[in-house]
């Protein structure tokens, strides 16, 4: 340990603060917050990863033994190609999950050049040491990720039909195919970066890379989802894979293992051949554009243009129908600026709808809804029906996680000063802010297919019904809500991430689907209607005043004290005084 | 008139402001100085509601400003010792967020704005993000926000940080006249040069106590000094400046 704390070279010392930052990002509040995130996430990772092992599935126990027990080896093959290719997803969806959240850590910043400025350290080290943080860092990550697989998937893939019975070999090419595909995944985001840092404009780099990173997220998600039924594959439709997977990363590099192995299928040759040079070319392509990168850095990083906003002076916004009060539309003009602007709510949003996204089209895709013509009716019924609740059951949580989040903690307080002016006004913002952003648009797209799909009244009662669900998952986040959006500190892993994750399954597995065929069925008759109609009205209007009871009394929050806020709801909290003897709101500071 | 009595705050056995009192009368600036640390800022936000007073009390026209700490707020103007500003929000769009949460007609808030921001020369850069902006031209925004609600009370803390020669000047001359329009202005400073220019009376700060409180004259003529400097670093000095100096270059060399 001395050792490590003696004082290296230049490049040693940047490399290792980049490396032991390299988490540290918008993500997160300060400076080690993502340890509880990475264990939460290795905490999710390890069941799926241990149902991917058809032994320790209780549904899948003795899969491959009746395999081997029948006559040829073909069906046993293609079960061993789909759980391949189901394993390669699942090893690429997680390290490119984990290169997406390091996104900003992956080049040098114009903040690194800039801190670095006034010190002994010529840009070329800057981007030297960066490289050699994140190739440790990709390292590091693919032996992590790959470790257990290359152990278990010899043993899980062997027998009699196996290619070659050999546990070496089929351990070597498992780690080949794996570490290939990570790797791949990692290098190509580290490129597709480098090329948006070298062809964007700068002034629009910033925030086009901020979609980018969204859309590879959602786009991770979908992926990701696929995982379940990829492994399913019948026999029949692996031997379809050259027709519609030659150009799926992931069959690449499953072609690596059958290439290794000794399969001599002209196919998984080509595919092991474009594997090899895929891998390849991220590779150079990364180190190319870093070599790039660093000599334009100047005019990239540090000579950018200022960002100007549009000389054009706003008269009107669509957030002033919100509102007419001037404090109201302060919050709401404030809330929307900040969503659009601040990188890290941005990011975070995006990444939300991402995944809202992702999940909308996976489900729509397993329905049936999307591709399948003959029925299209159908399809298009599930959307009207189960798109609206879905979306409400992750954007509003998402929302509620997105405004939790401060933006420049020390700015609020401006808010501080003119809080007992305007606090309820400003909740009332809060409350118009959040049904505009995560509730009302997907109705407002949907309503017209629903009244063409099922007639005006069957379609007002199903949007009534589906409207108030909504408005009763908003009233169950919000019933504790005590702060002004951005404002108040922010105290991740409160709840383990498997505990959310799980919430979020119940909700859009269970919740979800089964209130929305009650709502399919008050929507046909009416007699059901009238009686799902009192019930859900009833629930969201005793949460409605339960939560507006005290409103605008209590002071607001402004430190995220750690307390189980959300089980103590407003009126518990009247009367007790914010912390305002924090760093955040200013200690002794003459 | 704005009356602070016995106000004090202890952060976890610290204590950081210990019983200070003093009042402003309507059209007076009082000088709040003190060194790094004697609890001016601190003061300072205890009387604009930032932070709760341990002990003590802040009166405005006679009553306690908790019986209406809202209205108290809407009559004055903050000028705070850092710029802490939201960095995506232009100036103007700040500016704006901070007339509409005074409770500001759009009417009012857009002239006074064009207005302060063309003042300020700042009307090119009305739309560019803050986080763009120097030093000197986020202080400008936070000067104009200050004054955007025709405040009846003034608390400038460190307010001529970063602003150039010019400005400052203006500033100071803005600060004599709203004094003469019966403003009551707090200014918190550590340069004394201004404070004596444009301070009638003076409170220095030490350690959280007031070590003297009176007008600069009366204080030349009690403490037998020539100047506001001279005065300050009798009260408040520990240390040989000269031989601190020398350490330092000690500790340099060695």
């Amino acid at each position: 340990m001395t050792t490590l704390r003696e004082t290296r070279g230049r490049k040693y010392e940047l490399t290792r603060h980049f490396l032991r930052h390299m988490f540290d990002n918008e993500w997160s509040a300060s400076t080690g917050q993502w340890q509880s995130a990475a264990a939460g996430l290795i905490a999710l990772l390890v069941p799926v990863a241990m149902l991917l092992v058809r032994e320790l599935d209780p549904m899948g126990q003795g899969y491959y033994r009746r395999l081997l027990a029948l006559p040829t080896p073909e069906r046993f093959r293609a079960a061993v190609i789909a759980d391949e290719v189901g394993i390669l997803i699942l090893l690429s969806v997680a390290t490119g999950v984990i290169a997406l959240f390091v996104w900003q850590s992956l080049y040098p910043s114009s903040r690194d050049c800039l801190a670095l400025a006034g010190l002994p350290v010529r840009p070329r080290q800057i981007f030297a040491a960066r490289l050699w943080a994140v190739a440790i860092f990709a390292g590091a990550l693919v032996a992590g990720m790959n470790l257990l697989p290359t152990l278990v998937a010899p043993a899980e893939f062997g027998g009699r039909w196996s290619i070659d019975p050999s546990w070496i070999a089929a351990a070597g090419a498992q780690a080949a195919a794996g570490i290939g595909a990570c790797s791949f995944i990692f290098f190509a985001l580290v490129a597709l970066q480098g090329l948006l840092l070298n062809l964007a404009p700068a002034r629009w780099y910033a925030r086009l890379s901020v979609w980018v990173q969204a859309l590879l997220a959602g786009a991770m998600l979908l992926a990701g989802l696929r995982l379940w039924e990829v492994r399913e594959w019948p026999l029949e439709t692996v031997r379809r894979i050259p027709e519609f997977g030659s150009w799926w990363p992931v069959v690449w590099f499953a072609g690596v293992r059958e290439h290794l192995l000794g399969n001599h299928d002209p196919f998984w040759t080509a595919m092991a051949a474009r594997g090899a040079w895929a891998l390849s070319g991220a590779v150079v392509l990364t180190l190319a554009l870093y070599l790039v990168s660093y000599r334009r850095y100047r005019r990239l990083l540090l000579e950018g243009p200022a960002r100007r906003g549009s000389s054009r002076v706003r008269r009107w916004s669509p957030l002033d129908l919100l509102a007419r009060d001037p404090r109201q539309q302060a919050i709401l003009h404030f809330m929307a600026a900040t969503l659009a602007r601040s990188r890290t709510q941005r990011a975070i949003w995006l990444a939300y709808v991402g995944g809202v996204a992702a999940i909308l089209i996976n489900s729509s895709i397993v329905d049936g809804a999307i591709w399948i013509s003959r029925r299209r009716q159908a399809g298009i019924e599930f959307m009207v029906l189960f798109w609206p609740l879905a979306c409400t059951a992750v954007l509003l949580p998402g929302l509620r996680h997105v405004m939790s989040i401060p933006a420049e903690l020390r700015a609020h307080w401006i808010f501080r000063m003119h809080e007992a002016e305007g606090r309820a006004a400003w909740m009332r913002a809060v409350e118009r802010f959040t049904a505009a952003y995560a509730i009302a648009p997907i109705y407002l797209l949907l309503i017209p297919v629903s009244i063409h799909l099922h007639g005006w009244m069957p379609a007002t009662r199903m949007t009534l019904l589906q409207v108030f669900a909504s408005l009763t998952i908003f009233e169950v986040l919000f019933q504790s809500w005590q702060q002004l959006p951005f404002t108040c500190s922010y105290r991740p892993g409160k709840r383990p991430l498997v505990v959310i994750v799980l919430g979020y399954g119940a909700m859009l597995g269970a919740v979800v689907p089964v209130l929305s065929i009650y709502i399919a069925a008050a929507g046909k008759a009416a007699i059901l209607f009238w009686i799902l109609f009192p019930m859900l009205t009833g629930t969201w209007l005793k949460l409605h005043l339960s939560r507006r009871d005290g409103w605008g009394e209590a002071p607001l929050l402004y430190e995220d004290t750690g307390d189980d806020v959300p089980d103590m709801g407003i009126r518990e909290m009247r009367g007790r005084r914010p912390p305002l003897e924090t760093a955040s709101g200013g200690a002794i500071s003459s | 008139m704005l009356e602070v009595r016995g106000l004090t705050k202890r952060y976890a056995g610290t204590l950081a402001v210990d019983h200070v009192s003093f009042h402003i009368s309507p059209g007076e600036i009082l000088g709040y100085v003190g060194p790094n640390g004697a609890g001016k800022s601190t003061t300072v936000k205890m009387i604009i509601g930032l932070l709760d007073p341990s002990e003590g009390m802040v009166l405005f026209k006679g009553r306690s400003v908790l019986e209406d700490l809202a209205g108290f707020q809407s009559r004055i103007g903050y000028v705070p010792e850092e710029p802490y500003l939201y960095p995506y929000l232009s100036g103007y769009e700040y500016l704006e967020l901070t007339g509409r949460l005074r409770g500001m007609s759009a009417a009012s808030i857009e002239t006074k704005i064009e207005e302060f921001l063309r003042l300020f020369s700042l009307w090119d850069d009305r739309h560019t993000p803050v986080s763009s902006y120097s030093k000197g031209m986020r202080q400008k925004i936070l000067l104009s926000a200050a004054l955007l609600g025709n405040p009846q009370l003034l608390l400038f803390d460190e307010p001529l940080s970063g602003l150039d020669v010019t400005t400052m000047m203006v500033v100071r001359e803005l600060m004599a006249g709203l004094a003469a329009q019966g403003r009551m202005i707090l200014y918190s400073s550590h340069v004394l040069e201004v404070v004596e220019k444009i301070c009638s009376r003076v409170l220095i700060l030490n350690k959280g106590r007031v070590a003297a409180h009176d007008s600069i004259q009366n204080l030349r003529e009690t403490m037998h000094q020539s100047s506001l400097e001279a005065i300050f670093s009798d009260l408040t000095r520990e240390t040989d400046p000269h031989a601190l100096a020398g350490r330092f270059l000690e500790v340099m060399r060695s």
